[in-house]
């Protein structure tokens, strides 16, 4: 009976593995759970139900959908060549290549973290608007050749990892940070009094070994992003609109 | 101070939010060059009204127009449209004439976002109301500081924000959603199920293997459930006090911690996560969905070692 609980987690791994609607496998994940643990459809004030669950935390939630209101300032200056600018500072920029660019952004958030600094999504704060086009215009790549679209995917999804990277593992170095707190609370509740600044301490070690392994994959990624390019010749014929 | 205390709110922001997504619902609906205009704006809309009404509407209507949401994304009518994009020439052409002043309200967003946290620290207000007020306000500053700059037409900041909005299309609606299942999933009793499992399989008397299943362990159950905040109390009460802790004689405040970042090597590698993992390759316009986590995979799996070696090797020399 008791098992019956995880079918959710089943539903959830078989529409990721099947790669069906993804927003359509959560929420039918949720109802069958919520079912299956004797949850009502629809609740009332002193049984909550799997609709008002859904609603209740949909509504708690939307803080993490904050971002969409960043979009308007961030696409009208791409609209008007913010892409193209960043492109062309950074191109200046002789020992900028794509790898040592996201390594930069997760030291970055290493610093923001440790200040304690918390701007919401980096990704579209920092990701979008800022590293994304500065990795690609180190490395001359154009996001709408298809030619380079393989290098293309890779920058993006380093893009991506850097600011994760970087979040994850230098939040914590600040004492006042949530997962700081959260351990804690957790300790006190287990009978251990526990100093916050003495938690944080213990994340320097955890950032170095992230710094090191990141390091390591973004230099990889270099290296990776060079030889596609000798392999396709493109070193040899000067990028488009560059130096006019 | 009344007038600060109305607009410098969550409320305020999540009104602000909900009017921008409902000029972009309109667009959409006006939008002739989008194979589903009436879907793509209706699910906008909906959207919107979550935002703008989430916190007075009854709990049940909310989940309805989730549902609703949900169905229209199913049906494959969340379409993109036509955005007036001007071509690589003019583009370029408007990147020459502006210059690094282009720069200026991408980079306000974090600046201002900071110097308003700083300047009201002494109020002493709640942080979430501070970090997310700000953020929302210097978003929008930062489209009116890019009107003036680019010298666009006051529509031309809906239509871009549309456009971004539907290259993120329906993912953007996952993160709330997970965190709904999440809710689900807890009152369900689903954690204690997943943390009685992990702690029935820990051997107690090597150190060494008691690390490892510990952080491995939280990995995995934050992979599953996409959030370490759920799992961290589980494993501390089951694994990390009771088996390392007091038999070992280690330090809470490390095994804390280092239980706490062995959980982000199972975010980084969950699509449960979606906020960060799943939106960044929307966002980013990348052709996989899960491109993110590929590239994430081998640096999580790499840093769970790193992680395995440095509890044990702290634990092991602090004796």
């Amino acid at each position: 009976m008791e098992l019956l609980k995880l079918v959710g987690v089943l539903i959830i791994v078989a529409g990721f593995v099947l790669r069906l609607r993804v927003a359509a496998v959560v929420v039918l994940a949720g109802v069958v759970t919520g079912l299956a643990a004797g949850m009502p459809f629809a609740g009332t004030e002193s049984a909550p139900g799997v609709l008002d669950t859904l609603g209740r935390s949909f509504a708690g939630q939307r803080i993490v959908t904050l971002f969409v209101l960043a979009l308007p300032a961030v696409g009208l200056s791409e609209r008007f060549g913010l892409q193209d600018r960043v492109r062309e500072l950074i191109r200046r920029l002789r020992a900028a290549t794509a790898g040592r660019l996201q390594f930069v952004f997760q030291l970055l958030r290493y610093g923001i973290g440790a200040l304690g600094i918390r701007l919401g999504s980096g990704h579209v704060t920092f990701g979008r608007p800022l590293f994304l086009p500065m990795a690609l215009g180190a490395e001359r790549l154009d996001d709408e050749s298809e030619a380079d679209s393989g290098a293309v995917e890779l920058v993006k999804a380093a893009t991506g990892a850097a600011e994760n990277y970087g979040n994850f593992f230098g939040q914590n170095l600040f004492f006042g940070a949530a997962g700081v707190a959260l351990v804690v609370t957790t300790c006190a509740d287990l009978g251990y009094t526990v100093d916050p600044r003495r938690v944080a301490l213990w994340c320097i070690p955890v950032a170095i070994a992230a710094a090191v392994l990141g390091g390591v994959q973004f230099w990889w990624l270099d290296r990776r992003l060079r030889r596609t390019r000798t392999r396709a010749g493109g070193d040899a014929t000067p990028p488009e609109g560059v130096g006019s | 101070m009344r007038l600060f205390d109305l607009l410098f709110t969550l409320e305020a922001v999540f009104v602000l939010s909900g009017v921008s997504l409902g000029a972009i619902a309109v667009q959409s609906f006006a939008d002739r060059s989008n194979p589903s205009r009436a879907g793509t704006g209706a699910f906008w809309l909906l959207l919107a009204v979550t935002f703008a009404g989430g916190s007075h509407m009854p709990s049940w209507l909310t989940g309805l127009l989730v549902l609703a949401m949900v169905a229209i994304d199913a049906a494959g009518h969340v379409r993109h449209g036509n955005y007036g994009e001007p071509a690589a020439s003019e583009r370029a052409a408007a990147a020459r004439r502006i210059g690094n002043r282009i720069l200026v309200p991408v980079l306000m967003i974090p600046l201002l976002t900071y110097g308003a946290s700083v300047a009201l620290a002494p109020l002493e207000l709640d942080a979430n109301r501070v970090v997310y007020a700000s953020l929302g306000y210097a978003s929008i500053i930062a489209a009116v500081v890019a009107l003036l700059v680019t010298r666009a037409r006051p529509v031309d900041v809906v239509t871009e924000g549309r456009r971004l909005s539907d290259a993120i299309g329906a993912i953007v609606i996952l993160p709330q959603l997970l965190a709904s299942l999440g809710a689900v999933f807890k009152a369900a009793g689903v954690g204690d199920v997943i943390a009685s499992g992990v702690a029935a399989i820990v051997p107690a008397d090597n150190l060494f293997l008691v690390v490892v299943v510990c952080c491995t362990g939280i990995a995995a159950f934050t992979f599953l459930l996409g959030n370490s905040f759920a799992a961290f109390p589980l494993v501390m009460a089951g694994v990390g006090v009771p088996m390392i802790v007091v038999p070992f004689g280690a330090d809470p405040a490390l095994v804390g911690l280092m239980v706490i970042t062995a959980a982000s090597c199972g975010t980084l590698c969950t699509p449960m996560a979606a906020n960060f993992n799943i939106v960044p390759a929307a966002l980013f316009e990348m052709r996989s969905t899960y491109g993110v986590i590929r590239f994430q995979a081998p640096f999580a799996a790499a840093m769970l070692v790193a992680h395995i070696v440095l509890l044990w090797a702290f634990i092991a020399l602090g004796r």
